[in-house]
């Protein structure tokens, strides 16, 4: 089949919102709303927070300065949203025999009916799993909790901020050694999330909208744990623990677990490895400025420029993450 | 305060001073006819020769048609052309009483009275009637006013009845053309529009958020 005559495109602020928005809002986290998200940052975003003991009781006509004790103060973070862009270069027979077999079969009714659009919608779902691991894990490492040494680096993703904010964490919880599906003292992922829980900050024990934030490795761990396939014991003699527990069919080969405690399990795809959290939604931040002009998207078909067979997508916007309040968070992390 | 009264003080405040006088005919004489009918005569009696006449309404004199009259006490006459008079036949005179020609005498001053008192153009009554009637005019005008107006009222009534009867009437007509005419196609029903529902992305892989989102936008 002769390939088609495919027109260059190059889009810029609300004609380009079709591809960079379909990058961005893809991404797990942010489709499911586990994070709050910001789509009209154009450079910096700023989260107020509040902080203080209480509100006193209105009982006279007085106005008290902030620097009474007792007064509510006001504390604030920033959100930088970096700029961000996409050059990636497909090969069009790569993909052009997967486009037309989907056309062809009607497997997926959702498919564009162009190819360029096609190949536009495909680096979009890979620009779309970026944003999702560098959300979470963007310049950070969780094997030591190291700032330096992330795989992903577009941007600093909210363990970056986190770490940088450890000094004013809730509850840190330092664990060496990654999280295992047993009930070892030091990396039981249930030894962990109990000691996340039992920690965590008195108002965020009684949050009723906290989640508790793992991987989806951890997630697996936990569901062995939960099911007592990952009780190994050390030898035949060991009876101690959950060893002894024995299998639970409801966690073999069934739903994963949904909740500890009370408190929902959520994995995100670009959640850290070895991590916990446990936290409330709304002091996790995603700002973008895909809502603003400042976008652009550009598919070239170089076919009939330079005579190669590839398509190249180029998508500027901008990102980033932030944490509002660091005293809200409790967390438990891998430092060795 | 009487009638009497109030006709007084009406007449006094219009400086109205009626005076009633009896005007009786002593140069003519008359007699009456046995139909009532009053025939008079320029002579002091009727004899031959006389003209004999009546006097209508409007005091004309007409002679009387020829022929023969008789009198209420019997005595007949014969007029000829011109109302003359051409003979007198007197009725037979029975003896009366000697009390008779005194009640004769009673009876024809009685009937002088009378005659004289017929005889009037205005009489007592009537000059009190249309006293009364001034006075009814003059002492209450609301009153004639009132009846007035009561009347323009009812006349405006009739109007506004007569023209009520015709708006319905034309009402009526307009209805029953309207009746008369077919029926309107009336509405067509339009299948309400299927309304796309909102993607729920939390139920899809990447590829599939993609393309969700790529048409959400494009449209």
């Amino acid at each position: 089949m002769a390939n088609a005559s495919i027109a260059v495109g190059t889009y810029k602020g609300q004609m380009a919102l079709p591809y960079v928005a379909a990058a961005v809002l893809s991404a797990d986290t942010i489709a499911n709303g586990y994070v709050s998200v910001l789509e009209n940052v154009h450079s910096k975003a700023v989260l107020r927070k509040f902080s203080g003991t209480e509100i006193k009781a209105n009982d006279d006509c007085a106005f008290e300065s902030s620097s009474e004790s007792g007064r509510l103060t006001l504390g604030e973070a920033v959100l930088e949203a970096i700029a961000l862009k996409v050059n990636e270069q497909i090969c069009n027979a790569d993909l052009r025999a997967t486009w037309e077999s989907q056309q062809i079969r009607s497997q997926n009714a959702g498919a564009p009916a162009d190819f360029t659009t096609y190949v536009a919608q495909y680096v979009a779902s890979k620009v779309a799993e970026n944003v999702e691991y560098n959300l979470w894990q963007g310049n950070f490492d969780s094997d030591d909790s190291s700032l330096d040494d992330g795989t992903y680096t577009s941007f600093d993703g909210l363990w970056h901020h986190i770490v940088d904010e450890e000094a004013n964490l809730g509850y840190d919880g330092n664990v060496a050694n990654a999280f295992t599906a047993d009930a070892n003292a030091s990396t039981g992922i249930l030894t962990h999330l109990d000691a996340l829980v039992a920690n965590a900050p008195s108002a965020v024990q009684s949050d009723g909208n906290a989640n508790i934030y793992m991987s989806r490795k951890s997630l697996f761990l936990l569901q062995r744990a939960m099911a007592g396939i990952g009780i190994f014991q050390a030898n035949g003699s060991d009876t101690t623990g959950y060893a002894a527990a024995g299998y639970s069919p409801e966690f073999v080969g069934q739903a994963r677990p949904t909740s500890f405690l009370g408190f929902n399990v959520i994995a995100p795809a670009g959640c850290p490895n070895d991590t916990l959290m446990l936290a409330n939604p709304n002091q996790l931040y995603f700002g973008t400025n895909i809502l603003t002009d400042h976008i652009q998207a550009s598919i070239l078909d170089l076919t009939g420029v330079t005579g190669d067979d590839v398509t190249r997508v180029i998508m500027q916007f901008s990102g980033g993450t932030q944490i509002v309040d660091a005293g809200s968070l409790a967390v438990v992390r891998r430092t060795s | 305060m009487n009638i009497t009264e109030r006709v007084q003080e009406v007449f006094n405040r219009f400086n109205v001073n009626l005076e009633v006088t009896e005007k009786t005919r002593t140069e003519m004489a008359e007699a009456a006819l046995d139909n009532g009918t009053v025939i008079y005569t320029d002579a002091e009696a009727f004899a031959e020769g006389v003209e004999a006449f009546i006097i209508n309404d409007e005091g004309e004199r007409i002679p009387l048609p020829a022929g023969d009259y008789t009198f209420a006490d019997g005595t007949v006459i014969v007029v000829g052309e011109g109302g003359v008079v051409q003979s007198v036949t007197a009725p037979e005179v029975e003896e009366a009483p000697a009390e008779a020609p005194a009640e004769v005498a009673e009876l024809a001053e009685e009937d002088e009275e009378k005659k004289k008192e017929e005889m009037n153009y205005v009489t007592r009554e009537e000059v009190e009637e249309m006293v009364m009637a001034a006075i009814q005019k003059y002492m209450d005008p609301k009153e004639e006013e009132e009846k007035e107006m009561e009347e323009e009222k009812e006349e405006d009534k009739e109007k506004m009845s007569s023209q009520l009867v015709e708006e319905l009437s034309s009402i009526k007509a307009e209805l029953s053309a309207i009746k008369k005419q077919a029926a309107s196609t009336g509405l067509k029903h339009k299948a309400p529009s299927v309304k796309p529902e909102p993607v729920n992305l939390k139920n899809l892989n990447t590829q599939e958020r993609v393309q969700a989102i790529h048409n959400q936008f494009s449209k």
